[in-house]
């Protein structure tokens, strides 16, 4: 049996969907879990120079939480997300995450966790390895597998309530903002200069695409066309789609990473489809350059454009 | 039905074949040019893929023209080529053209959706017709890819600087009408011909760089300023793997060569990078590994800005190129790039890689060409 091995967590990516499983998962199985500091400047700075300038920030931000967790921890958790459903995939990024971790970390010390329900590899198979590969057998996993579905079950259900972010629910007579992006822009507070909150806070009620329900993604899908095959944009089409066409939104914020892959195409469909419901939309880059001043401008004015366009 | 296409290398030659015996008219965009980059840059999205831009300028370009269709590959992800047809549709309608998308989807997931396609334009042809047409454009673009490889091999040894590009502009030419096999087989044999006249000194060429990266940055000249043109006329042999007929037969065709083949890709690549990341992440690493294996003196890299396959494929080159010892340079390409800027690159590259061939010592920041 182990000692309690020291699991490195980075708070990056897609910690900010499945959190609750992986803690609580390796919590209950007997390893401590060392989760990453939330995203600041020192952290930014070892990303940029663990990186690759052309690299989106978000996986440089894992690369940075990678580096200050290697030294903290035995082990460092790589997840190796390649698809997490039927027909889609999660970004290239993700699928060669461990290449790029070993590239730029070369002495650290890793485990993966792979994930390719496409290819046919589930969560509880890679739950499977994961225990097996920090020494634990046999019973130990399934009580460790129950309790991490019930956290991530718990969890899935905090952030369709919006009480899982924390943001002041907005004023009865504020516009209803459909906010979309994918998870690690969304809510990491320092990639995005605490967007949700400002917006919250100015008045507004925000919706993510997980706060709504998988049939309100599916039924705002099925005005595409083709079926798309990167999950994030599913989520961020299906849910722009619903909002425009069931009339609850009278705004859409797109924020994206500069220069994302699959977002660049997501987005141009969304902005077409906000024109064509007449909703302003306003896209938002992040990168490491982002400077504050200006970014506060454009939300202030996308706001002030809004509100005279609801009189 | 007047059909257009997006340019890429020699494919067009191949394309005006394939709609000509499926009964349609087939409407050639006009070269791409600058003309057709500031139409494209215009009204694609910032962040989209250089590829797709240079498509939407040929789609405009062709559509003033004449043509009312257009004939695209799909794709399943995750490289972003396969969701080019869906955004290039919603952009041409939104500037209000009418025309019909037709999609060649990849049969992975069965022959429906390619069937259905194909009915849709062509309801009276027969698959018996459909299959002569594809079997004789693949015979087609084999055999032009043949003469291009013999094209490299020529280029960097010809006495009189440019004759082996003259000539493979005039085999173009000669092979552009082919439609039968015979016709086919005896355009190829006056190419080879034509090729063999040209006076070669007896050396080995000076330098063999390979040449490799994201397909459509590769085959398309028009967008990487002539970068095998401008190699082989350097004295570098350009030893290339990616040719659209290998691509045709291991997309579409999924035979037992290509898929044997794709395993040995996967080998070389492993040790650095262990996973499939969509468009040709894997082929450029296993290439560099190859390169080095058969010490060929360097490897060129090319590819779009933001093209995610390729982001992962250059982190991890650096890798390779230290551990096998073999100078590596990545140029990325977008509407941005300058042609003195690459070129400058490339002979300095190209210096560097002469240079280490007489034994001079190179330092380490240097050798990794960035």
């Amino acid at each position: 049996m182990a000692e309690r091995i020291r699991l490195g967590l980075p708070r990056a990516l897609l910690y900010y969907w499945f959190a609750p499983l992986w803690e609580a998962f390796f919590g209950v199985l007997g390893v401590r879990p060392i989760v990453s500091p939330e995203t600041n400047k020192a952290l930014l700075g070892l990303g940029l120079k663990a990186a690759l300038d052309d690299v989106c920030l978000p996986v440089k931000l894992f690369l940075g939480h990678a580096a200050y967790l290697s030294a903290q921890c035995d082990v460092l958790m790589v997840p190796h997300l390649i698809s997490l459903e039927n027909r889609a995939f999660t970004c290239p990024k993700f699928m060669g995450l461990p290449d790029l971790v070993r590239q730029a970390l070369p002495g650290a010390r890793t485990m993966t966790a792979r994930v390719d329900i496409r290819g046919g590899a589930t969560w509880e198979m890679s739950a499977r390895e994961a225990a097996a590969a920090l020494g634990f057998r046999g019973g130990s996993f399934l009580k460790a597998w129950r309790a991490a579905r019930a956290a991530q079950a718990e969890y899935g259900e905090a952030l369709r309530s919006g009480t899982a972010l924390g943001l002041p629910p907005g004023t009865e007579t504020g516009p209803n903002l459909a906010v979309l992006g994918h998870p690690y822009c969304l809510y990491d507070r320092f990639i995005n200069m605490d967007l949700l909150n400002r917006l919250a806070a100015a008045g507004c009620r925000v919706i993510t695409p997980e706060m709504l329900p998988a049939s309100a993604i599916e039924e705002g899908l099925a005005y595409l066309p083709k079926s798309l095959f990167w999950s994030f944009g599913r989520r961020q089409l299906g849910a722009a789609y619903h909002l425009l066409g069931a009339g609850r939104c009278d705004g859409i914020v797109h924020a994206t990473a500069f220069a994302c892959g699959p977002e660049a195409l997501v987005g141009e469909l969304a902005e077409k489809a906000a024109a064509r419901w007449r909703v302003p939309m306003l896209r938002l880059h992040l990168d490491e350059h982002t400077g504050e001043a200006g970014f506060l401008t454009r939300l202030e004015a996308f706001l002030d454009m809004i509100g005279r366009w609801r009189r | 039905m007047k059909v257009t296409f997006p340019h890429m290398g020699t494919a067009h030659l191949v394309f005006t074949t394939l709609l000509a015996d499926l009964g349609l008219e087939p409407v050639v965009p006009p070269p791409t040019s600058q003309r057709t980059l500031a139409l494209g840059v215009k009204y694609a999205p910032e962040f989209a893929c250089f590829p797709l831009k240079v498509n939407l300028g040929n789609y405009l370009e062709a559509f003033a023209a004449g043509a009312e269709a257009i004939l695209m590959v799909g794709g399943v992800g995750p490289c972003r080529l396969g969701y080019y047809a869906e955004v290039e549709r919603e952009i041409l309608r939104g500037l209000g053209h009418d025309f019909e998308m037709i999609v060649l989807e990849p049969p992975k997931h069965g022959w429906g959706e390619l069937r259905r396609a194909l009915r849709r334009v062509l309801p009276r042809a027969s698959l018996a017709r459909i299959g002569r047409a594809v079997a004789f454009a693949y015979a087609k673009l084999a055999a032009i890819d043949a003469i291009e490889r013999l094209v490299n091999r020529i280029r960097p040894r010809e006495r009189n600087r440019g004759e082996t590009t003259r000539i493979w502009r005039e085999c173009q030419k000669i092979l552009a009408p082919a439609a039968t096999i015979q016709g086919l087989r005896a355009a190829e044999n006056r190419c080879r011909e034509l090729l063999a006249q040209i006076p070669v000194s007896p050396d080995p060429p000076p330098l063999r760089v390979a040449l490799g990266g994201e397909i459509y940055m590769v085959l398309e000249p028009a967008v990487n300023f002539e970068l095998e043109r401008v190699l082989g006329e350097s004295g570098a042999e350009v030893k290339r793997e990616i040719y659209l007929s290998a691509w045709v037969r291991d997309q579409l065709l999924r035979s037992f060569v290509s898929r044997r083949w794709f395993e040995r890709v996967r080998a070389l690549a492993r040790p650095y990078l262990a996973n499939f990341v969509g468009g040709h992440g894997l082929e450029s690493v296993a290439q560099a590994v190859d390169a080095a294996v058969n010490r060929l003196d360097g490897m060129i890299q090319v590819a779009p800005f933001t093209c995610m396959p390729e982001i992962i494929a250059q982190s991890v080159l650096p890798t390779v190129s230290r551990s096998l010892d073999l100078p590596v340079m990545t140029l990325v390409l977008d509407e941005h790039a300058g042609e003195a800027g690459v070129l400058t690159r490339v002979e300095a590259f190209l210096d560097l890689l002469a240079r280490r061939r007489k034994g001079v010592p190179i330092s380490e920041p240097v050798l990794l060409g960035r």
